[in-house]
């Protein structure tokens, strides 16, 4: 069932992009909340109520439960606006993450984040991607990757 | 044992194609990889070089920016795939979306009516730049996942995805629809041998009752103006232009509109076949034979609601 998101819901997943990463609310403006069960929150276009059957719309932002977990789609999608919480692993550790490995951050990787859901970053020459979702703790990135999302890149 | 085309295949086609041979000849062999640029998350120009980095060989097409062969069996190992800036697929899969690209551009509402696993909903959410509403429709739950993951990966948001049979589709009207229809898929025998394996006659009649009922369906669902494109990737007339003779018959505001691709190599659709005679709108269709741009088969016709 997909539902427009409750005030609060809407809220608390704005108000964590806001504060965890920096993203303003505004940027989401053309686009409407919807909650799909099991606490995932979508964004998608306004004025489809008049639809009937809808198995699922747009893209899946985040999942809340006790704590809000961006998606990695969200953050292919909407990377060049996170502010914060960014890492920056090396090639090789980049190569594990993509695989669905954890892996340890030094110093600089952590790029100043703070424990939490963070964005895995990588940069090549003057392009910055922007790959997904990690959670960061002790050091370390547990890997939070979809499983069918997983893969062994070569080029890169 | 090498697979071999049924002689019942060969005795219908020989007729409506220049050069029966080559056809056949071709059906024998792999088709080239490809992948089409996704517009929502790159560009072509950033692909080029990243590839061109990787020393990956890609060359361009003549009617698209953003469609590339490859003889490289290892585009699926980029960085690019695993991002959605690339989607492997089959250049003549790329066409439908392309030939109603500007009907697209101006629609606030479109349908793609049988849409998994996503190939053309992702491209036409592409042009569609993420705004208005893209409805991907699939009656089939199992490929409904792999529409939805393809669809997020490509970073689409203007989607909405039903589950459901169109023949009972919901009535809303679409300022554009694509039918990309169920078919025989003799079109796809070079990619796939099960496709060949499973080839009968009676299997083209089946679809073709099937896709009388779609195409209705799908044109009564098309707001007076607007424009639907009815696709297949199959050579069975009993398919492709007889299904829009049949439309025609049964819709008389229903025209047809002429489609031109340039640097693409296309036949007219045939207005005779087996005994029937189509209406003369017919010719308006394209075929694509693989031998012509070394590809699979596909047939496209473009029709338009009169006002
Ligand atoms: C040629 S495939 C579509 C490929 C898709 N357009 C793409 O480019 O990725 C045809 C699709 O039609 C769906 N289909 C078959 N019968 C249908 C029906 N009655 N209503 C809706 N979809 C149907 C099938 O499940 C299948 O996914």
């Amino acid at each position: 069932m997909i539902e427009n998101c409750n005030k609060q819901e809407k809220l608390l997943v704005l108000e964590y992009l806001k504060e965890r990463f920096g993203i303003e609310a505004d940027l989401f403006s053309n686009y409407e909340f919807y909650s799909g069960g099991q606490g995932r929150v979508y964004l998608a276009p306004s004025g489809i109520s008049n639809i009937q059957k809808i198995v699922t719309v747009g893209l899946s932002v985040a999942r809340t439960s006790s704590t809000v977990k961006p998606t990695t789609n969200f953050f292919q999608s909407f990377g060049s606006f996170v502010k914060k919480n960014i890492v920056l692993p090396s090639k090789e550790k980049t190569l594990k993450y993509l695989k669905g490995e954890d892996f340890q951050l030094d110093e600089l990787e952590m790029n100043s984040s703070t424990e939490g859901y963070v964005m895995i970053q990588y940069k090549s020459g003057n392009n910055t991607f922007f790959l997904g979702c990690g959670l960061f703790q002790n050091n370390w990135i547990k890997n939070v990757l979809p499983k069918e999302k997983r893969l062994d890149i070569k080029f890169i | 044992m090498d697979p071999v085309l049924p002689q019942r295949f060969k005795e219908r086609y020989s007729s409506i194609v220049d050069d029966p041979e080559a056809l056949f000849t071709c059906l024998m062999s792999m088709p080239p990889k490809s992948f089409r640029v996704n517009t929502l998350k790159t560009s072509a120009e950033n692909v080029k070089a990243r590839f061109n980095e990787y020393g990956l060989k890609i060359t361009g097409v003549p009617w698209s920016n953003g469609a590339f062969t490859t003889d490289s069996l290892e585009i699926g190992s980029t960085l690019e795939h695993f991002l959605g800036h690339i989607y492997i697929q089959e250049l003549s899969s790329m066409l439908p979306p392309i030939i109603m690209q500007k009907e697209i551009e101006q629609s606030h509402l479109v349908l793609d009516a049988c849409a998994a696993p996503g190939s053309k909903s992702t491209q036409i959410s592409a042009i569609m730049q993420n705004s208005g509403t893209l409805v991907a429709n699939d009656v089939d739950y199992g490929r409904i996942r792999a529409l939805k993951f393809n669809l997020e990966k490509c970073g689409v948001l203007n989607s909405v995805i039903i589950n459901q049979d169109l023949r009972y589709f919901p009535n809303l009207q679409f300022d554009s629809v694509l039918l990309d229809a169920p078919c025989s898929a003799e079109g796809t025998i070079r990619k796939s041998y099960s496709a060949l394996k499973l080839w009968s006659e009676k299997k083209v009649f089946g679809s073709a009752k099937l896709q009388q009922q779609l195409i209705t369906k799908a044109y009564d669902l098309l707001k007076p103006g607007g424009v639907m494109v009815y696709s297949t990737c199959t050579f069975a007339p009993e398919e492709d232009e007889a299904i829009i003779d049949w439309l025609i018959q049964k819709r008389p505001d229903a025209k047809l509109e002429n489609i031109s691709i340039e640097g693409l190599k296309y036949s007219h659709g045939i207005e005779d076949w087996n005994g029937l005679k189509f209406s003369d709108e017919v010719r308006k269709a394209i075929r694509i034979f693989p031998h012509y741009n070394n590809s699979e088969g596909f047939f496209l016709a473009k029709v338009k609601k009169n006002d």
